[in-house]
């Protein structure tokens, strides 16, 4: 296991829509969904990666603790070309901090916990 | 007051929540950790081998490319080791630990995960991150490829 190593970088956040009607839990909410789907980052460098992919519902979030975060782990060996290895990382745990999680309904915005989204060069 | 948090934690838990079934990843498809199943699953069998004309044991615990578990309840605590893959350090598993297998797939491919139904009540972002196995051949889950299901 990483333990507290710095090693993430996020690939992919769905939070709240501009309009405020949905979250990117919804679709998951209909039966017979057709899942959640990320895609791998086409730069990264081949190799073995550990994915952590996770919800958080934030119904009862108004204060921490309060927000429940369904986090999972799955493995996946990358094949490709690209040579990028991503240099902002974070650890889990150490990514969150209690306050930075807490969904304030109130609030224009709602900005979703962690770093930005790793993006590949243009 | 113990009394009374285990009867919460219990009703938390009855409120069931959810966890990935299952992933389409490199255009195959993977069970995942079953959370009420693969920890049940008698790991072994024994069996008569005509090949080797005596009983051998077969190992029939499923294996599995994503990491366990401890059912479908959320981690609250960002500060607990439970919230990088899942865990449930309050009952004695901290964390979780690594699968024996691994799913192939091509950079810039799409992965897609199948959560059992999710409650329309628990709202939220959903949130993917990736980390490098930093040391090939020496930490790991540098493991045998998975045969797709």
């Amino acid at each position: 296991m990483p333990n507290k190593t710095a090693v993430w970088f996020k690939i992919a956040e769905q939070g709240r829509s501009a309009d405020k009607k949905t979250w990117g839990t919804d679709p998951l909410t209909k039966p017979g969904n057709a899942g959640y789907t990320y895609t791998i980052p086409e730069c990264i460098k081949a190799g073995h990666y550990l994915v952590r992919h996770e919800l958080v519902a934030l119904h009862d979030a108004a204060q921490y603790p309060g927000p429940q975060f369904y986090p999972g782990c799955h493995q996946i060996k990358v094949s490709g070309e690209g040579t990028t290895v991503p240099k902002s990382l974070v650890a889990f745990p150490g990514a969150y901090k209690g306050q930075d999680v807490i969904y304030d309904a109130s609030k224009a915005e709602y900005t979703v916990p962690g770093p930005a989204v790793f993006q590949c060069a243009a | 007051m113990k009394y009374l948090a285990a009867v919460l934690g219990c009703a938390t838990l009855a409120a069931a929540h959810g966890y990935i079934d299952n992933a389409t990843i490199g255009g195959d498809e993977y069970l995942f950790y079953q959370p009420y199943l693969d920890p049940y699953m008698n790991p072994a069998v024994c069996v008569w081998s005509d090949l080797f004309a005596s009983p051998i044991l077969i190992f029939s615990q499923e294996k599995r490319v994503s990491r366990p578990v401890q059912g479908n309840g959320p981690v609250t605590d960002v500060d607990l080791l439970d919230i990088q893959c899942g865990g449930y350090s309050e009952g004695g598993i901290v964390g979780s630990s690594p699968a024996p297998l691994e799913a192939a797939a091509e950079a810039g491919s799409n992965v897609t995960l199948h959560w059992t139904l999710w409650p329309d009540s628990h709202f939220g972002p959903t949130i993917t991150y990736m980390a490098a196995c930093p040391d090939e051949g020496k930490i790991s889950f540098h493991l045998q490829q998975s045969e797709p299901l």
